[in-house]
């Protein structure tokens, strides 16, 4: 009887511990990030297989929900419409996935389970089609004495359906520079415009010339893609902060400079060229030239002082 | 003296240049001179490029996304004594524009017959894309606010007290929560959420559903 008692205890105990609802993490790998598909005729097959792989500790089921993508914004966020338009709502009603050759809304991975799930759609007309799949986990049907909220998560694939019959649309850049910069970091701001029907896909340089037309820098620019109707911030490969402008360290340089915005414009696969002006004036440079000519000035008074007095 | 000054701006705008330039366009290469480097070529970065067949290209890279846990539980709700509950929600990705990650909810926190309404905070000017302060105590509502962690950097104002209410299940993925600051490492960032009820809220258990959405950038 002695022994049992603590046995029996540390049943209970145990019980107890199970029994209580325990919140885990949920945790998932997606792939792919984008899909690119080039359109060629009205009802064509468009066929993307998603990997999932479930990476935490319990299982997991994945839901897809399709979104349109409407436009962009400046730091490269999209819009995603409330409801598709006619056009999107006909794609999306064709989309299908397909599960083990069984057709399924959603699939439950094991933790450290891998499976592949293949969406098939039929593209209604030959024309551009920009969306997104999320994939995001149900949340789980726990029983609350008290009010709570249940988490998901989920990941987003890009899928740009491209039209050979489309054009694609030409980008209009805007480059501004301040005039005069006393710092050492030229702030650079470069927008970059589609008024076109179809997403653009571009990407440059500027470069930074002396009086002299010699080079004094390069600013290096991500590949942008620019969705219709929308306009762009360009930032650099190490600025992925949020509207972050573009800007170029100029060091101790100072005087008359030119920006080169040099793109590619996708219309035409040419490259196309733009220019500001700007002049250096870094504060600490002209107080240390102002104190050095201070200073020449003075030894040039003191020695014709005593070349006189000679 | 005059002449000085000119050499001296003469010199200083002559230092670090390089001497031929020339453009190309088929390569898209600008090369400076026979030392440096080329400007490299505008194409897309990518991880793993495979080609399916001739019209779909597929862009995959490791991109994970973590929820600290699957479901908050908020206690028993009192009269004017708000509610703080905080997870971390953590995503990584290879793609080389980063990523940030999105937030929404499904509806209100509702019961069978009544809801807790969003919070407008203090002014009353708080909306799904605009935080404001919420610290009195007679301000009533849900509502969150993002910490920034590794790697993050939140979308909206978040000093101590800022907060902003979940934007609805019809703004999925329009509504970043934080953006990724650095590609192919981990970015992390909390949500504190915070319930503050009033004496006529009725006593019942309150639920809804929160989501994070990890959305690559274009």
């Amino acid at each position: 009887m002695k022994r049992t008692l603590p046995l029996s205890i540390s049943f209970l105990i145990w019980a107890a511990l199970v029994s209580q609802k325990q919140a885990v993490a949920s945790s998932f790998q997606l792939s792919p990030q984008l899909v690119e598909h080039t359109s060629t005729s009205d009802q064509e097959e468009l066929f993307v297989p998603f990997t999932i792989k479930n990476i935490g500790n319990k299982d997991i089921t994945v839901e897809f929900f399709p979104r349109q993508i409407q436009s962009q914004k400046k730091d490269g966020t999209l819009l995603y419409a409330q409801t598709p338009d006619d056009q999107y709502k006909k794609l999306f009603d064709t989309i299908q996935f397909t599960y083990d050759d069984k057709q399924s809304s959603s699939i439950t991975v094991a933790p450290q389970e891998k499976k592949e799930i293949l969406l098939s759609a039929t593209i209604p007309q030959n024309k551009n089609y920009y969306f997104s799949i999320f994939s995001i986990t149900k949340a789980n049907n726990y029983s609350f004495e008290n009010s709570h909220s249940l988490v998901s998560s989920g990941l987003a694939t890009h899928v740009l359906i491209q039209s050979t019959s489309q054009l694609p649309g030409s980008v209009a850049p805007a480059m501004r520079i301040p005039f005069l910069t006393t710092n050492n970091s030229v702030p650079i701001e470069l927008t970059l415009a589609n008024k076109g029907n179809s997403l653009i896909k571009t990407g440059g340089a500027i470069r930074i010339t002396n009086l002299f037309d010699r080079q004094a820098g390069t600013i290096q620019l991500d590949p942008i893609s620019i969705f219709p109707h929308s306009t762009r911030l360009a930032q650099s490969p190490t600025q992925k902060e949020p509207n972050a402008l573009l800007s170029w360290n100029s060091g101790t340089r100072m005087g008359p400079y030119k920006a080169t915005l040099v793109l590619r414009e996708p219309k035409t696969n040419s490259l196309i060229q733009t220019t500001a002006y700007f002049l250096l004036l870094p504060i600490k440079v002209i107080i240390l030239l102002t104190l050095l000519l201070f200073l020449l000035f003075f030894i040039s008074f003191r020695v014709i002082k005593k070349l006189r007095n000679l | 003296m005059k002449y000085g000054i000119i050499l001296l701006l003469l010199l200083l705008t002559w230092q670090n240049t390089s001497f031929a330039s020339s453009m190309s366009n088929d390569t898209f290469q600008i090369t400076q001179d026979e030392n440096a480097e080329p400007i490299k070529t505008a194409a897309p970065k990518t991880q793993d490029k495979k080609e399916s067949d001739r019209k779909t290209v597929f862009y995959s890279s490791l991109f994970t996304i973590d929820s600290s846990i699957d479901f908050i539980d908020y206690g028993k709700l009192y009269p004017t004594e708000p509610v703080l509950r905080n997870l971390t929600v953590s995503a990584l990705s290879e793609w080389p524009l980063g990523f940030y990650v999105s937030t929404f909810q499904n509806h209100s926190l509702e019961s069978s017959t009544s809801a807790i309404a969003d919070t407008s905070c203090d002014n009353g000017s708080c909306t799904s894309t605009l935080a404001s302060s919420w610290n009195r105590i007679l301000t009533y509502g849900f509502g969150y606010q993002c910490k920034e962690g590794k790697n993050s950097f939140c979308a909206y104002r978040n000093e101590a007290d800022d907060f902003l209410p979940f934007a609805d299940f019809s703004a999925m993925g329009n509504i970043p929560l934080f953006y990724s600051l650095a590609p192919k490492q981990l970015s992390q960032a909390s949500t504190i959420l915070k319930i503050n009820i009033s004496k006529s809220q009725s006593k019942e258990i309150y639920q809804n559903n929160i989501y994070f959405v990890a959305i690559p950038r274009l």
